[in-house]
């Protein structure tokens, strides 16, 4: 007898179905309870928070991380580069004032042969500089 | 007085009193999905111990479906850190409206359909340890021959029917019940416990006339 034939029998649709011990017993005898005490609960919500803790790493927890190598970094990259820069003015210091000067001739319309003179000697002055310090 | 506003005012000003069991228990509801969206957006913010305040109150509810899907307790345990795990990567997508159990079964339901098919073997065999039979009236023999036909008529359901005859055939629970755990209708609900019904008594006919 099917669920539809109640139905037939006096009663709705909208009525909670009946019970069926048989088929109830069958399926419990065959899937068995749910093993709700072999469960350590405190520990798997101790897992699952683990697990999203180790998961969630917000923006702030990358700098926390970071910090303590980036900032000397940092500070170490900033004195080598003033180092460098007063280093650079005391030997070539054509090498400094000719980047500006092609900008300046560029800006103020000068003419093109004049601008590309400026630019090659921007770009000499700079690998002549750079040779210097490999050397 | 027209008809139309006699009409109206007849269900504006209900002739019965409202069912004051029915009325607490939509208050409980309220004050759940209340307590529930506080939370969600104090994870949503930031604050990672309100999601272990949302783990501690639904980890048994998803556990029992897990556990229904899987049929392991292992591997249930397994799935529901899975199913908070996306939760809390989807946190965003979830609507503080709605309640938040029927969106975490959802996910259970669905993620757990996949560890099934990728464990089928396993998760067809309940495991020995964690499962009291009832006391039947089958011999092992014939206790194994059903449970193989089971699985098998449990795989040709849809995720949804399987669900619905475990929880109320085997776990008890009303059809109001699970339409709540579900965010279904009841009537949604009956059709497929209906369904559900009528393929499991064909395939399992001889099983059941055996049984106590």
């Amino acid at each position: 007898m099917t669920d539809l034939h109640l139905h037939r029998g006096g009663r709705t649709p909208t009525d909670e179905p009946r019970r069926d011990p048989r088929l109830s017993a069958l399926l419990r005898g065959l899937m068995g309870p749910i093993p709700m005490n072999d469960v350590n609960w405190d520990a798997l919500a101790s897992r699952v928070g683990a697990a999203i803790r180790a998961r969630h790493t917000p923006w702030w927890g990358y700098v926390e991380h970071w910090q303590r190598r980036a900032i000397p970094l940092a500070a170490a990259a900033g004195l080598l580069s003033a180092t460098l820069l007063v280093h650079s003015w005391v030997t070539h210091p054509e090498a400094l004032i000719s980047a500006p000067d092609m900008v300046s001739a560029v800006v103020a319309g000068a003419p093109a042969e004049d601008a590309a003179t400026a630019f090659s000697h921007s770009v000499t002055s700079a690998a002549a500089y750079a040779v210097d310090l490999l050397e | 007085m027209t008809a139309t506003t006699t009409a109206r005012s007849l269900l504006v000003s209900p002739t019965h009193s409202p069912d004051p069991f029915e009325s607490s228990l939509a208050d409980e509801r309220r004050a759940i999905i209340e307590r529930d969206a506080a939370l969600v957006r104090r994870v949503r913010e930031g604050d990672v111990a309100a999601f272990d305040e949302i783990v501690k109150s639904y980890m048994r509810q998803v556990f029992q479906v897990a556990y229904r899907v899987v049929g392991h307790r292992e591997d249930a345990e397994d799935l529901v850190q899975d199913c908070f795990l996306a939760a809390y990567q989807y946190l965003d997508s979830y609507d503080i409206d709605r309640p938040f159990g029927p969106w975490i079964t959802r996910i259970v339901l669905n993620r757990g359909a996949n560890l099934r098919r990728s464990r089928a073997r396993r998760a067809t065999e309940p495991e020995t340890d964690a499962v009291s039979p009832a006391p039947s009236a089958l011999d092992e023999a014939t206790r194994a021959e059903a449970r193989e036909k089971l699985a098998e008529v449990m795989a040709a359901l849809n995720e949804r029917q399987r669900m619905i005859v475990t929880m109320f055939d085997v776990d008890g629970m009303t059809s109001t019940e699970i339409g709540e755990r579900l965010e279904l209708a009841p009537g949604t609900v009956r059709w497929h416990l209906h369904e559900a019904r009528r393929v499991l008594r064909i395939a399992l006919a001889r099983f059941i006339e055996d049984a106590p």
